[in-house]
């Protein structure tokens, strides 16, 4: 008994180092590497598939295998997830890997997200946003297509998502054990003061982490802030509300929501929405931070001031030159970069700028595994018009943003009516 | 309410001090070894009920009066023909835990509550009914036990009706004969418990050898409230299947010269088979401490299959009990699948454990047949003390080797199994035939205490004192 029990013993922890040494070749990097479809493959227990797609309006958890690039991880744990995104036959869902082992990771990540593009017939907007930001070093998540097999047959084209979570904090801020909540949309809010009561702060903002301290300590910071943003004086309103949010930063990201025209984000057409609000550990700032861009790249002439007005920290903090100058700097920043060219142009034609040839290269790389995908509620000819929408906004996107940024932020830029 | 349910219990044991001295006064004396308490479990109901097998009584000779009886009870009696007796047992907990974490300190609870009757229609015909709450916390009264028992010949009787399936020692032997306030956590969490079914059993040899064959409606009681899957359309609710078990004890030394009070040493061992539907409905295990440290989450579908040894031996004022069970749960197409399979099987999961128990009684009464008090409270004496101990562990684990960390996925191939180790120390003061007070220490010690009812805490306390009265 005790023979066979040292065998078994030998076996695991040899199986595990070899699990370790496999899952060290690769990174999560590799993992949302977006120079391949990756191919992910889930395994369910067909009785647990039936009720996910039926019920696919719940958030029931239900157990899987999961396989990535010749890894196996066993036991993650799945669910749908979503809002107007939710569908039975092609859901997008939750991958969580420490659900069934407290402070189990695969490559890092503690979850991953596989979104169904249901509201993308191209499925390159978010992939192309979420990029964006990135590459102007912004903190969001690490994106890649993802041809999905479940029980071995192919159930379509996905994209992986890096989840924001502890994992992702601590990669993006070097910490995690901060307070991190999601932003929960009910109604259009602009950040008006909701009075001193906790409980409208709690329904807009759900704690991730740490959600069993007492509302005092999850939500009197953020109360403070959204006080301050509406009852500062003008004179005292940048040191007021940089007591809690790095105004820069802010400006920073609404400048490149603006840029890549997200009708859905800080200073959406809906009023705030898809963010999440971070807040490290012991201190009082509270750092924004983006959240599925399925509503950017559509209108070539997104304006750059959507929801300036309606906004009461955009509002106010355009009233202050430096915070203005932010927001201008960032709109030149990110139009560079739409723009910027690799090598020498070929003369007589003008050469494609980063976003044009990102989303061409994308474009051409999930097209196989986009036509092959019979649970998308699109067609072929919609996903090519998608993806065409998307090329032309990357083509002009860039001067148009310079054209309105001058006229509108530019130093000395007046009022336009 | 439940200082209220204390007065009344407390009413009902003084009165039951009492009652010794007025049957003294009114002449009706327990005749010397009648009616002995029952012997554990199984063997009770494999000997002939004393007034209905002549010869065999110390009362056979003697005229028993018909009408209303009261002796070790009431009951009614017309000869041989008919036999009723009325059984009542009333058992309440004053425990408290360390940690505390309900943070109410000591609290009262009733336990078991019952009420019965037993009897005999001729010689060959037994039953017995018995109905109420069997544990602290149970939402309403139930029948427990409800059977007859048809006996021809020694050798050969069958009773049918809802009773406990033949396995496991401790599991066997009623609440009055326990020698500690819970049973083991062994015995709770692999045994099967109470069903509907029909047995086979008898003995020989003198009572060297006894046996049972049975075949029972369902698994059992333990543990309670199946949880089958939610039947895919057109798939057909999943059916619990029906059990057969059989237990087999031999006590080798009836065959010797040895005195009767030192030859009941009693080895044994019991088998059952049953199937259990898809769902989550494995065996669980909790503590005494209150809680589970294994907890039903894991899919299991398919046979049930539990094996189990014991032996039992009283010498004179002391006993000796010892038990090894296993348990084995299959997961018949509940894997989540594989590049080659889908819903493949996985490892069964397998609750093993064992006990050692072993009781003194310090004032010396014999333990063979039950601790009958020589000198009862108010009678002259103090009653009698009995000190016991017990050692036991039970652990849940996939069987086999492991295949993959372990994990609390339901559909785990290694699931996260745990263990409990337990260390019992007891008092039992038998105040006459019917109070029984019982204090006991309990130790507790999980494997992994973060999947326990006091996670952050290895090792758990229970203190307990029972007081229970009965007849």
């Amino acid at each position: 008994m005790v023979s066979r029990r040292c065998l078994a013993g030998v076996m695991l922890v040899t199986a595990l180092c070899a699990d370790a040494r496999a899952a060290a070749a690769q990174t999560a990097d590799d993992l949302f590497g977006d120079q391949a479809v990756q191919r992910i493959d889930l395994y369910v227990n067909t009785r647990d598939w039936y009720w996910l797609k039926t019920r696919f309006a719940a958030n029931d958890y239900y157990p899987a295998n999961m396989k990535w690039n010749g890894t196996t991880v066993t036991n993650v744990a799945l669910r749908v997830r979503g809002t107007g995104s939710r569908s039975d036959a092609k859901p997008a869902l939750r991958v969580d890997f420490n659900r069934y082992a407290a402070g189990r990771t695969f490559l890092g990540l503690t979850s991953m997200a596989l979104n169904n593009s249901a509201q993308d017939p191209s499925g390159l907007r978010e992939l192309l946003t979420m990029k964006t930001y990135r590459a102007l070093g912004l903190p969001a998540p690490r994106m890649a297509p993802v041809a999905l097999y479940v029980n071995n047959a192919y159930l379509g084209l996905y994209n992986a998502v890096e989840e924001v979570d502890e994992a992702f904090l601590t990669r993006a801020f070097g910490e995690s054990a901060g307070h991190l909540f999601e932003y929960r949309w009910s109604d259009f809010y602009h950040f008006e003061y909701l009075g001193s009561a906790l409980e409208p702060y709690a329904a807009l903002y759900e704690p991730k982490t740490r959600v069993t301290e007492s509302m005092g300590a999850l939500y009197l910071p953020v109360e403070a802030m959204i006080r301050a943003m509406n009852d500062a004086s003008d004179d005292s309103f940048v040191a007021a509300v940089s007591a809690y949010t790095n105004l820069p930063d802010f400006m920073r990201l609404v400048a490149v929501q603006a840029a890549i025209g997200e009708a859905d984000g800080l200073l959406g057409n809906w009023g705030l929405s898809n963010h999440f609000l971070y807040r490290p550990d012991r201190s009082s700032l509270h750092r924004f931070i983006p959240w599925d861009a399925s509503s950017s790249l559509r209108a070539l002439d997104y304006p750059l001031h959507a929801g300036h007005e309606q906004n009461v920290l955009m509002r106010r903090a355009l009233r202050v030159p430096a915070l203005k100058a932010v927001y201008y700097n960032t709109l030149l920043e990110a139009a560079a970069l739409f723009d910027r060219i690799d090598g020498p142009g070929v003369p007589e034609q003008p050469a494609p700028g980063w976003l044009e040839r990102e989303a061409a290269r994308l474009r051409d790389l999930v097209r196989p595994a986009a036509y092959a995908d019979r649970a998308r509620p699109y067609t072929n000819e919609e996903f090519e018009a998608g993806a065409e929408e998307v090329l032309a906004f990357a083509r002009i996107r860039g001067a148009f943003v310079r054209w309105e940024a001058a006229r509108r932020f530019a130093p000395g830029a007046g009022p336009i009516y | 309410m439940r200082t209220s349910c204390a007065i009344a219990g407390v009413v009902v044991a003084a009165a039951l001090l009492v009652v010794p001295q007025a049957a003294a006064r009114t002449g009706s004396p327990q005749a010397p070894g009648s009616a002995p308490p029952p012997a554990p479990g199984l063997s009770l109901r494999l000997e002939p009920l004393p007034p209905a097998a002549p010869g065999t009584s110390p009362q056979a000779g003697t005229a028993e009066p018909n009408g209303f009886v009261w002796d070790n009870r009431p009951g009614i009696r017309y000869g041989d023909w008919f036999t009723l007796d009325l059984r009542a047992l009333l058992e309440g907990d004053v425990r408290s835990t360390d940690p505390d974490l309900s943070g109410s300190g000591a609290t009262f609870e009733w336990s078991r509550r019952r009420i019965g009757v037993e009897g005999t229609v001729t010689k060959y015909v037994e039953y017995e009914i018995d109905y109420g709450f069997d544990a602290a916390g149970e939402a309403r009264a139930e029948l427990r036990d409800a059977f007859v028992n048809v006996r021809p010949a020694a050798f050969a009787r069958v009773q049918g009706g809802r009773f406990k399936i033949p396995f496991g020692y401790e599991r066997l032997t009623g609440p009055r004969n326990l020698d500690f306030v819970y049973r083991s956590r062994v015995s709770d969490a692999l045994t099967p418990g109470r069903s509907v079914g029909a047995m086979v059993h008898g003995r020989a040899f003198g009572r060297a050898l006894q046996y049972g064959v049975g075949l029972f409606n369902d698994d059992g009681e333990v543990p309670p409230g199946l949880e089958p899957v939610e039947p895919l359309p057109d798939e057909p609710a999943p059916q619990e299947g029906r059990t057969w078990a059989a237990r087999a004890t031999v006590a080798p030394l009836r065959l010797t010269s040895l005195p009767g009070r030192y030859n009941n040493l009693e080895v044994g061992g019991a088998f059952t088979s049953g199937t259990v539907p898809a769902g989550r409905n494995h065996l669980q295990g909790e503590t005494v401490f209150g809680g589970t440290f294994f907890d039903r989450q894991y899919y299991t579908n398919g046979p049930r299959t539990r094996f189990g040894l014991e032996l039992s031996w009283a010498i004179g004022p002391a006993s000796i009990a010892a038990e090894y069970l296993v348990a084995r749960e299959s997961r018949e197409g509940q894997g989540v699948g594989n590049e080659g399979q889908a819903d493949n099987d996985l490892p069964e999961i397998e609750g093993r454990g064992w006990y050692v128990a072993g009781t003194w009684v310090v004032t010396g009464e014999h333990r063979d047949g039950g601790v009958k008090v020589k000198r009862p409270l108010l009678r002259g004496g103090f009653g009698a003390i009995e000190v016991a101990a017990r050692y036991e562990r039970l652990r849940f684990a996939s069987a086999g080797s492991p295949q993959e960390p372990p994990s609390r996925s339901p559909r785990a191939a290694t699931i996260a199994g745990n263990a409990d180790r337990a260390w019992t120390l007891g008092v039992n003061w038998y105040v006459n035939r019917w109070v029984k007070i019982r204090f006991n220490a309990i130790n507790e010690r999980l494997d992994d205490p973060e999947l326990g009812p006091a996670p952050g805490y290895p090792s758990l306390w229970t203190m307990v004192t029972q007081f229970g009265v009965g007849f």
